[in-house]
């Protein structure tokens, strides 16, 4: 009895550390490759800055990654959800292998993608192997899966 | 036996007070014809729009619409009758703050000499040249159950007759998931000489008080004379309330566009903001009704639900929403609706003047300020 209630222990530890499956994976492919041309054959970072979204993309995120991508030999492509010249100005300094890229006519709705935060992604290929919203409490965790 | 009794007596009586009655909508199919113009708001070379905030004045036999134009950050006012900017003042000559705090949440103008600016804890009387008066609103320490600001749909009105101001109002010591909420009045009026608060008997839906709709429960309300009509966005009836005597009346105000009732939010999705705004897409959502004093018929708009996923495997959002105009008499009876399909025209910034209903024309950036006006042919 003792046994089995440590191996359900340990198994909800288990589930927990999991990451939880991004629910429109399948969208998020399809919007990539369809939009923006992103081949997705190799490992990268994916940032979606919801900056057309009231309350998401703030000063704590934006400057989140431009510390934090900056030089990384790592693909990084950042995605803005509508043409802010602000931000485009400031996440253009970054050096390294990133590509910014604007969705001018708020496409990403369409896919099912607008979220009131922003979001990033860990892709292999054309799966995802990380994915959180990018909040205050997430950001050490991205750390860890962005090199 | 007697103490379950006694519970019994009571949760029946809660359910009774929580008795939600949709009243019918009387419908007397008119053939109203109507005619579409455009207009352009003549800005000059150069000059873009950006507003949240507006008013509307008629006076001698024209129309004035004062706009706070975000961009420059200006007060403009501009004759609608002659397409023409009669004034232009940078904000900040009057009032003070920056964009993000204490920004203005409402305007109203009630004339050249009497224009006035809410904020959160100011309202200022200013006329074209100079601020005239000011008086404090909210208590700042956050101290007070009631607050009074224009959450959006609800924008200030003065009321000459009585001197005073009137101006939505919020519990800001409830949250919003608790029937508590929904519990408080949701108009009151400030007397601007002597600074005392009465809350209007006028409170929410009782379908509020039953379930949680989420970020589906706005108030609407526009005036007619001493009248303050209410509409709540996922409630099809119409609330006036009459200042004079203090009655309330109730009418049915639904879309035969209506095919579905809007559903409640589990209250354990209260936090998640992405599902709250799915559930606002995809739910019905009545908007403001406008009473046409030149032509004597009220304007509703209704916002059609809608799937959040379609056949073709895309999303939706809220501007992807159907808009449709009810059209009703004096006595609310529903004469004609128009389905103007997607992505049209935007309710928020529509508004009746003389020539007819000013429908807003959706529109990308900082351009012009473009509508359809609307007039019923007599």
């Amino acid at each position: 009895m003792k046994l089995l209630s440590y191996s359900s222990l340990i198994f909800i530890l288990l589930l927990s550390s999991c990451a939880q499956k991004f629910e429109r994976q399948k969208e998020l492919i399809n919007y990539l490759t369809n939009v923006h041309q992103v081949e997705l054959n190799n490992s990268k970072n994916i940032i979606i800055l919801q900056s057309g979204f009231c309350g998401a993309c703030t000063d704590a995120v934006v400057n989140f990654v431009l510390d934090n991508f900056n030089d990384l030999d790592k693909e990084t492509i950042i995605i803005l959800t509508s043409d802010r010249k602000d931000l485009v100005k400031k996440l253009q300094t970054l050096g390294g292998n990133v590509k910014l890229l604007v969705d001018n006519n708020s496409r990403i709705a369409k896919y099912g993608l607008r979220y009131s935060s922003d979001m990033f992604f860990r892709m292999d290929g054309s799966s995802i192997s990380y994915w959180t919203f990018i909040k205050e409490e997430k950001l050490k965790s991205i750390r860890k899966h962005i090199k | 036996m007697l103490i379950i009794a006694y519970i019994l007596v009571i949760s029946g009586c809660r359910q009774q007070l929580n008795l939600y009655n949709e009243v019918p909508t009387i419908s007397s199919p008119e053939k109203l014809e109507y005619t579409i113009k455009p207009f352009q708001l003549d800005a000059g070379i150069n000059d873009t729009f950006k507003f949240k905030w507006y008013s509307i004045l008629h006076k001698n036999d024209e129309d004035f619409i004062f706009i706070h134009n975000l961009v420059k950050d200006r007060f403009q006012i501009y004759n609608l009758s002659s397409n023409t900017k009669i004034y232009e003042q940078p904000r900040l000559n009057y009032i003070a703050g920056s964009e993000n705090f204490d920004e203005i949440n409402s305007v109203y103008f009630h004339d050249f000499d009497s224009i006035f600016i809410a904020q959160e804890y100011l309202i200022t009387l200013m006329d074209t040249s100079k601020v005239l008066s000011s008086i404090s609103i909210n208590d700042p320490t956050g101290k007070s159950k009631l607050h009074y600001r224009n959450y959006d749909h609800a924008p200030i009105y003065y009321d000459p007759i009585d001197t005073s101001i009137q101006i939505e109002t919020k519990c800001i010591k409830c949250y919003q998931h608790s029937k508590k909420f929904y519990e408080n009045p949701v108009e009151s009026a400030i007397n601007l000489n002597d600074l005392s608060v009465s809350n209007f008997p006028i409170f929410y839906s009782k379908l509020y008080l039953n379930n949680y709709y989420g970020f589906n429960n706005h108030v609407h309300r526009s005036i007619k004379e001493r009248t303050s009509i209410y509409s709540f966005s996922m409630d099809s009836n119409i609330y006036v309330f009459n200042k004079n005597d203090s009655s309330i009346n109730i009418f049915g105000g639904k879309s035969q566009y209506q095919n579905s009732s809007v559903q409640p939010l589990l209250k354990k999705n209260k936090y998640s903001t992405d599902l709250k705004f799915e559930h606002l897409t995809t739910n019905p959502y009545y908007n403001k009704v406008i009473f046409d004093k030149f032509r004597g018929y009220y304007y509703r708009f209704f916002s059609k639900e809608i799937p959040l996923k379609n056949s073709d495997g895309t999303y939706n959002s809220w501007g992807d929403k159907e808009l449709v105009l009810m059209i009703f008499d004096t006595e609310f009876n529903l004469l004609k609706e128009i389905n103007f399909g997607q992505h049209k025209y935007n309710p928020y910034r529509s508004f009746v003047a003389k020539e007819g209903l000013f429908l807003f024309i959706v529109g990308k950036g900082n351009e012009a300020l473009k509508f359809n006006i609307l007039t019923l042919k007599e």
